[in-house]
This record gives structure tokens, C-alpha cells and sequence, in this order.
């Protein structure tokens, strides 16, 4: 945890920091163009929340921003000076100069600058950094390779085939998803790569080593969290953290485990009992256990399909930091929205085989299907034709349904044109393709029925 | 190895929380002990006093207990929370995991046959020699090892922890008090007494029985020997058999 990042501090990124944090793409798209609208506060915040991590990291390091130069470096404070660093909100100041710099943002493997600061380094430099997309010239790295796996259950005349010739591969360092309804085949497929099923047909690679040849060898290197949290109740938190990580041959200290139930937001729990827990803690403890060994591979089994929005969200973030450190996590979920939130690629799974599997905006973008616009408005189709940006509409009961692809220009001219027509517009709902729209396309099935 | 150990010192403290089944395992037979007392304390048998010659049976029935009930429990608890599935998913070998628990089991199954022989000493004033006690402890292992081996077959058969509970107590009862354990053999009836040597209740008996009370070791030594050890065997091999990871869907 700490030490990976002062391993980006004191290696080759010794003067580069980059933080990279992940937003749904409607969200990316309104940061990049800025007649899509304003960015959620949500976004502003943890966009702002990125950039003090960044600041905070660098203080700790004795490195300060302004050193770096327009290119969003850092250098060595000045002789004699400290950084004055400290805790706020907004930008921070480091002895007395507003710091500037890059921020990586992307979906998937590409990342692009925050255009806030683009403008301000055009400001400062005259350059364009749009042309440094670093990742791209990063080797890609393939840690687990699952290749035409077709697993049964059953014997006989009662043979199910769970998963039909299933073909992945899932790179370093990013967050993959399995998206699929239940039943689909997404448990098996995990339980193949972790070992516990053995596949008919295929092969499955955790790190280069086959899992069926060394089980063994590829289950050290991964941290897995099943789909029923399987905490043995009779055992307090601290003692389950740590029978947990010497399964794997990982010997905690008690400083060790008490940081990581500090980190995972259950440290008050630290002597209690297991089963004492609430539904939200033991979760949050679950993803705490697949960690414990500290795997460079996290697999976890619908993580947040039993938690409330608010947990929901908790488990997210702490996803997001694990996945911060570097590590490879693959999430199965039937919600879409996790899909799209948390993961960089996503393969959509239905009835044992792979239907697609790319980056959620490439996989909506597909669809080639514009925003919908629905509004209870009284007004003659043709006049509502011919507004901006509107594809199509029709009267769909007594909604007026408008397929447009510039939601916000058409809206204001439909104000326009209510006003016009001395009507008032009802309630107003807009929405964007998502995942779910991708599944039914590709399936002719919903995704959550 | 620190693994190993690691888990075992996990699963005993799993255990002693478990305080239900601690308590009957240890109060039962105390209140045995001293029910038995009050009714037949001053009867003789076969020569020994009635006390004296109960308190081995005690120690056998602790151990019929343990090992056909709690011993499997605690597997078939975790094989249905999906505990067991999350440790066949670690790279941890599973004989590792089996041998721990045996030694977990057998840990406490010393542990709880030895409160009842130093509580029976102190308020019964039964007559212990060394060489007595050293001679019985081999054969409370077996015992343990035996019983412990039919509670996991148990364990194997039972879909969940309250049918091997069932079953465990159906075979503890049958066979608690035709045994020879707590109620001498001259009182049962003829058939009973032509069945009942072929059980492991019985074998086990003989074979702790005449170290504690006279510091010997039992006079058909070899039969009973091969009798338990027959039984630990088969049930062994059935447990290994039958074992599972995951509950059968």
C-alpha cells in the first residue's frame, strides 16, 4: 500500500506523478467538450479530491509542483524551505504558488488531459500536451488468459453447459468486467480461473502458469472474494485477517493488520467477533480478506449486489484505490452501472458465452443509438422535428419521445418553442444509451428481467 | 509449517467459542458423575468400587460425544457457510488443512478427558497410578482418532449440520448404554450381550478401562485393538471418500 507508491516516487517517475482516476463516460464527455454541460458535482469533487492526493503525495515526498515546469513535473523544494502543506479544499497552495498540473483522465486504456488544465499549460508553455499519451507506448501486459474454456455441470443426462467455448484476456492494471444477468456463467467462470472447477474443454492462465497443471501456484497470486462472504463467525476480525493471509503464506503483524482494517473502515471492529458484524461490514471485511496477501490479481465475485446505494458506492471507492496500487481487479456484477463506473473493459456474458467485450464507451458507441429525450409537452411533431440536433420523435402515450444527439440545444430550443406555443413542459427525462441498451441489442434479451 | 499452525490455532479458538456444545461436552458428564454417584456409590462391580470403575466409561462416553457430534459439526458448519469452498480456493494443501483439524480435535478431546479424570480424582477419590494413566492415554487416542473418523463419515453423508448432529446422536445414545460404559454388562439382556463387543464403544472400553482402574492392560488386548482400529479404518477411508468442499447442490 505505501510502498507502492513510494516506489513510483523514488523510480524512473521521479519527476512525473500522474493520478489517474476513472468517470463514466457521459461525465468524460462533458470534461472534454464543454458544450456537453458542466460535469457533475460528484465528478468536480473527486476531481479535485485527485488533485490533492497528488499535491499531498508530492509534499510527502519533499517534491514540489512548481519545480517541474509547465510539463506538470516536480523537483526538490528549495534549499532550506518545507513544504507548507496543508489539508483544505480547492487548490492547494505550496509556499506561495498555486500548483499546475496534469491530470490524467481516461476510460479504458487512453488517457487525456483534463481540459482546465490543458488551457491553463497552453497558457504557460504555448505547448500542446495532447500528443503525450503515455499509455499507449506501455507494452500490454496479459495476466490472465482464458482461452476457449467450456465448463459442465452435472453428469449424464443431466449435463449444464455453464460456459460454451469462453475466450478472455484480461491486461495488467486494469479493472475488467464480467457483465451478465445471473445465471449467465459468471461464477464459473471465475471458479475456473480460481481453481475450484475443473473446466470440460480449455484452458485458463493466471500469470503465465496453468491453472489446471499448478493450481497451486496460480492461487498465490490472486485474492479472491467469493459470491457468499464466507466468514468463519467464531473468530474475531484480527484473527480473521490473519488466518486469511497465511493462507498464503503471508505472516502479518499486528501493525499490518490494523492498518488494513483501519484502510478498509472496519479497525473499530478489530476485536469483535465475526458474526457481530453488520451486513455493510462484512463486506467491506470481505474485500479486506481478498487483499490480505496483498495479490497483485484481485478477483471478486459481486461485490456490492447485496449493499445499499451508500455502501455501494464506500466498496467502489475502495475498489478504485485498490486498484490505484496497481493491481489487476476482475468484477462480475449484473448492474450496470457498476459496469460502467468502475470497469475499463467490460465483456458482456449471457448463457455461457462471451458476446462482446470492450471498453463500455466503444460497446455504447456501437449501438449507434443518440440520447432520448421524453417530455410531457403538447406540441405538433413537425415543429418538434425540426428543433437542433433531433434525430426522430414520436407521441409514446402521452409523452412526446424525441432521439436527438444534442440533448442540451435541443431542450433549450424546446423551451423556445413551449414558450411559443403558450405550453408548459411536464416532467423531462433524459437518457443516455447504457450497458443495458448494449445487452439487449446484442442478446435480444434485458439484462435484469 | 507457520501456516499450519496458523490455522490450527484458529480453528481450537473456534472451538472453545463455541460454548454450546463445550458445555454439554464437559457438563454432561460431570453431572453424570454425580448423579451416579448419589444412586449407586456404594455398589461394588466385578470387585472395584462403582465410582472407580464409571469413571472410564465417562471418559469413553466424552469422547462417543465429541467425536460423533461436535468433532463433525464444526466441518459441516463450514463447508455450509462456504468456508471450506474459500480455503479450497487458497493455495493451502488440503491435507494440511485435514491434519489440523485432527489435531485440533484431538487437542481438545485430550483436553476435556483430562478435566474429567483430575475432577473425578479430586472428588471421587479414584485410585490413579502412572504407569495406569500412561498406559490408558494411547488408548484414548485411538479412541479419539476412531471416533473422530466416524463423525467426519457422518459428516460426509450429512447434506447439513442438523442431520449430522441427528445422526451423531442417534449413534451416541444406541450405543451408550449397551456398552458396558456406564452400566455393566451383567445387567443387559442375552442378545444385547452377544452384540455388543462388535461395537467401537465397547472395544474402546476395554481398552481404557482396566489401566485406569488397576494399572493393567486390558486382557483381550489384541481383539479390541483390531476392533477399534478396524472401525477407524473404514470410517477413514468412507470420510475421506465422501468428502466435499461445497455443499451438494
Amino acid at each position: 500500500m505505501v510502498s507502492r507508491y513510494q516506489k513510483r516516487i523514488s523510480g524512473p517517475l521521479l519527476d512525473r506523478i500522474d493520478i489517474h482516476i476513472e468517470v463514466p463516460r457521459v461525465e468524460y464527455e462533458k470534461l472534454s467538450d464543454e458544450r456537453l454541460g458542466e460535469p457533475s458535482a460528484a465528478i468536480r469533487k473527486r476531481v479535485e479530491a485527485a488533485r490533492f492526493e497528488r499535491t499531498r503525495m508530492l509534499a510527502n515526498a519533499n517534491l514540489c509542483p512548481c519545480k517541474g515546469g509547465a510539463e506538470g513535473g516536480a523537483g526538490p523544494l528549495p534549499a532550506g524551505r518545507r513544504s507548507s502543506w496543508t489539508p483544505g479544499h480547492g487548490s492547494e497552495v505550496l509556499h506561495g504558488i498555486p500548483e499546475i498540473y496534469p491530470l490524467a483522465l481516461y476510460i479504458g486504456p487512453v488517457p487525456l488531459y483534463d481540459r482546465v488544465t490543458r488551457n491553463l499549460l497552453k497558457l504557460n508553455s504555448g505547448r500542446e500536451e495532447e500528443s503525450k499519451m503515455h499509455a499507449k507506448d506501455q507494452p500490454v501486459n496479459i495476466v490472465i488468459q482464458v482461452d476457449r474454456l467450456s465448463a459442465t455441470y452435472g453428469r449424464g443426462a443431466n449435463v449444464v453447459e455453464a460456459l460454451r467455448d469462453v475466450s478472455l484476456e484480461i491486461q495488467a492494471g486494469e479493472i475488467f468486467g464480467l457483465l451478465g444477468p445471473n445465471g449467465a456463467g459468471k461464477t464459473t467462470l471465475l471458479s475456473c480461473v480460481e481453481g475450484l472447477h475443473k473446466p470440460a474443454r480449455g484452458t485458463a492462465r493466471v500469470g503465465g502458469v496453468d491453472v489446471s497443471a499448478e493450481p497451486t501456484a496460480a492461487q498465490h497470486k490472486l485474492g479472491i472474494q467469493l459470491q457468499h462472504a464466507a466468514l468463519l463467525d467464531d473468530l474475531t476480525v484480527a484473527e480473521l485477517v490473519q488466518v486469511y493471509a497465511a493462507l498464503y503464506e503471508v505472516y502479518l503483524s499486528a501493525d499490518q493488520i490494523s492498518s488494513l482494517l483501519n484502510r478498509f473502515g472496519v479497525s473499530e471492529k478489530h476485536n469483535k467477533l465475526a458474526r457481530r458484524l453488520s451486513g455493510g461490514q462484512r463486506q467491506r471485511l470481505a474485500l479486506a480478506l481478498a487483499v490480505a496477501s496483498d495479490p497483485e490479481i484481485v478477483l471478486l465475485d459481486e461485490p456490492t449486489s447485496a449493499l445499499d446505494p451508500h455502501a455501494r458506492r464506500g466498496v467502489w471507492g475502495i475498489i478504485r484505490e485498490l486498484h490505484s496500487e496497481g493491481r489487476t481487479i476482475v468484477i462480475t456484477t449484473h448492474a450496470m452501472e457498476e459496469a460502467e463506473a468502475l470497469c475499463g473493459r467490460v465483456a458482456i456474458i449471457d448463457s455461457g458465452r462471451v458476446v462482446a467485450c470492450d471498453t463500455p464507451a466503444r460497446l455504447i458507441a456501437g449501438l449507434d443509438t443518440s440520447p432520448v429525450l421524453k417530455t410531457s409537452l403538447d406540441a405538433p411533431l413537425d415543429q418538434v422535428q425540426s428543433l437542433p440536433g433531433v434525430h426522430s420523435t414520436h407521441y409514446s402515450g402521452q409523452y412526446l419521445e424525441i432521439e436527438t444527439s444534442q440533448p442540451q440545444a435541443t431542450l433549450a430550443a424546446l423551451q423556445g418553442l413551449a414558450l411559443q406555443l403558450g405550453r408548459s413542459i411536464g416532467d423531462v427525462m433524459l437518457r443516455q444509451p447504457n450497458l443495458e441498451d448494449v445487452f439487449l441489442k446484442l442478446t435480444g434479451k434485458q439484462l435484469n428481467a | 509449517m507457520k501456516r499450519f499452525l496458523v490455522l490450527t490455532k484458529a480453528m481450537t479458538l473456534m472451538h472453545l467459542r463455541n460454548r454450546s456444545t463445550l458445555f454439554w461436552n464437559l457438563a454432561f458428564p460431570v453431572f453424570l458423575l454425580v448423579i451416579y454417584s448419589q444412586i449407586f456409590g456404594t455398589m461394588d462391580v466385578g470387585g472395584t468400587g462403582f465410582m472407580t470403575w464409571v469413571v472410564p466409561g465417562i471418559i469413553v462416553l466424552n469422547i462417543l460425544a465429541f467425536g460423533l457430534i461436535s468433532s463433525g459439526t464444526m466441518m459441516v458448519n463450514m463447508r455450509e457457510k462456504g468456508v471450506l469452498r474459500r480455503l479450497q480456493a487458497s493455495p493451502m494443501p488440503a491435507g494440511q488443512l485435514v491434519g489440523s483439524y485432527l489435531l485440533v480435535n484431538v487437542l481438545i478431546a485430550l483436553s476435556q478427558s483430562t478435566i474429567i479424570v483430575v475432577f473425578a480424582a479430586l472428588v471421587f477419590k479414584i485410585p490413579l497410578t502412572l504407569t495406569g494413566t500412561l498406559l490408558a492415554l494411547p488408548m484414548m487416542m485411538l479412541g479419539i482418532l476412531t471416533f473422530v473418523a466416524l463423525g467426519q463419515m457422518i459428516s460426509g453423508v450429512a447434506a447439513t449440520a442438523g442431520t449430522a448432529v441427528a445422526i451423531g446422536q442417534i449413534l451416541n445414545f444406541s450405543q451408550m448404554f449397551i456398552t458396558d460404559m456406564i452400566m455393566p454388562m451383567e445387567f443387559m439382556p442375552a442378545w444385547i450381550q452377544k452384540v455388543a463387543p462388535y461395537l467401537p464403544a465397547y472395544a474402546m472400553v476395554q481398552l481404557v478401562r482396566p489401566p485406569l482402574v488397576d494399572g493393567n492392560l486390558c486382557g483381550d488386548l489384541w481383539l479390541n485393538l483390531l476392533v477399534t482400529a478396524g472401525y477407524a479404518i473404514v470410517a477413514g477411508l468412507f470420510a475421506a471418500r465422501l468428502f466435499r468442499w461445497a455443499p451438494r447442490t
